[in-house]
């Protein structure tokens, strides 16, 4: 009877707790029946599949903000500068160098 | 060995450098300190590369060093982390997209595939870069060792010493509040060009639309 009202439960989640949930599920494995909740629940929820697929959005635009030129100019986002990129490299060709 | 790149160490850093950088330099604020510490952690893997069983990948491993150089720093200066396990304040953003019942306000937009002109990416990374700086610093360190690193969430708690639960927390308020501002500034149905002329101040704070 418990189980069968934890299952009632997960599956009548509100959209706050499921976005939270998908959001999670970004990050780490859920368990199953949280897995099954979200996933019912994307079944007849067009506003939590869009969300879902934002997130998945911006997480694909995040992965390219580095390498893309244009973007990586605009962020400001820390980086190596090029002289400590080219001191690490010469250090790494020095100690790497045979005889050493 | 599960990655060819193990093999080619300056290639290491092209690949790795500037997330070992920000993973040092958000542990230590000090991007000098940062940048030797980065150099020591890749010249201890050139030494330790033929030890590497690819179990791990490529940049797991080269961070793990990284975090050995890091901890072995704190001893060294006698400097003590402290945990910080606070709420950010992240304005609200729950209760701004969720009626009380924990319905969305307003159905989250359809976005378009990312753009591909030279001038929508241009348009795109400016409003991404603007809603970036809308969060709160605690949720941006979070959401960027994540995202833009791709580092896993045990190392990340362990550089901003919080708890997974904290993380998690900090993750999902970072993704709301950067999806709404990315929807004010025009990622609305069948565009992905950001409306020209709109501040993101309007971002926060300023209820739902």
């Amino acid at each position: 009877m418990r189980r069968m009202s934890r299952i009632w439960h997960l599956l009548n989640l509100p959209c706050s707790k499921i976005s939270e949930l998908v959001s999670l599920s970004l990050d780490r494995e859920l368990p199953f029946a949280e897995r099954l909740a979200v996933k019912s629940h994307l079944l007849y929820c067009k506003a939590c599949r869009r969300f879902r697929s934002q997130l998945l959005s911006l997480r694909s635009a995040l992965a390219q903000l580095s390498s893309d030129v244009t973007g990586a100019e605009l962020s400001n986002i820390p980086r190596l500068t090029p002289q400590a990129r080219d001191r690490i490299k010469r250090a790494l060709r020095d100690a790497d160098a045979p005889g050493d | 060995m599960g990655d060819e790149g193990t093999l080619d160490p300056e290639g290491w850093v092209d690949r790795h450098g500037d997330v070992m950088f920000r993973y040092a330099l958000r542990w230590l604020r000090s991007s000098e300190i940062a940048e030797e510490l980065v150099q020591e952690s890749f010249l201890e893997a050139l030494r330790a590369r033929n030890t590497y069983q690819g179990r791990s990948s490529e940049r797991t491993w080269l961070v793990g060093i990284l975090r050995h150089k890091l901890l072995d720093h704190d001893r060294r200066s006698s400097r003590e982390r402290r945990c910080d396990e606070r709420e950010i304040s992240s304005d609200d953003v729950l209760e701004r997209c969720f009626e009380r019942r924990g319905r969305w306000k307003v159905t989250p937009a359809r976005w378009r595939e990312n753009p591909t002109s030279d001038l929508e990416r241009r348009e795109f990374w400016m409003a991404l870069t603007q809603c970036l700086r809308v969060l709160p610093p605690g949720l941006s360190d979070a959401f960027l060792l994540r995202e833009l690193d791709g580092l896993e969430s045990d190392i990340i708690c362990e550089n901003l010493q919080i708890s997974p639960a904290n993380l998690w927390q900090r993750l999902h308020r970072s993704r709301m509040l950067l999806r709404e501002c990315l929807e004010r500034l025009g990622f609305g149905e069948g565009t992905s060009l950001p409306r020209k002329g709109q501040p993101c101040a309007g971002c926060r704070g300023s209820g739902t639309s």
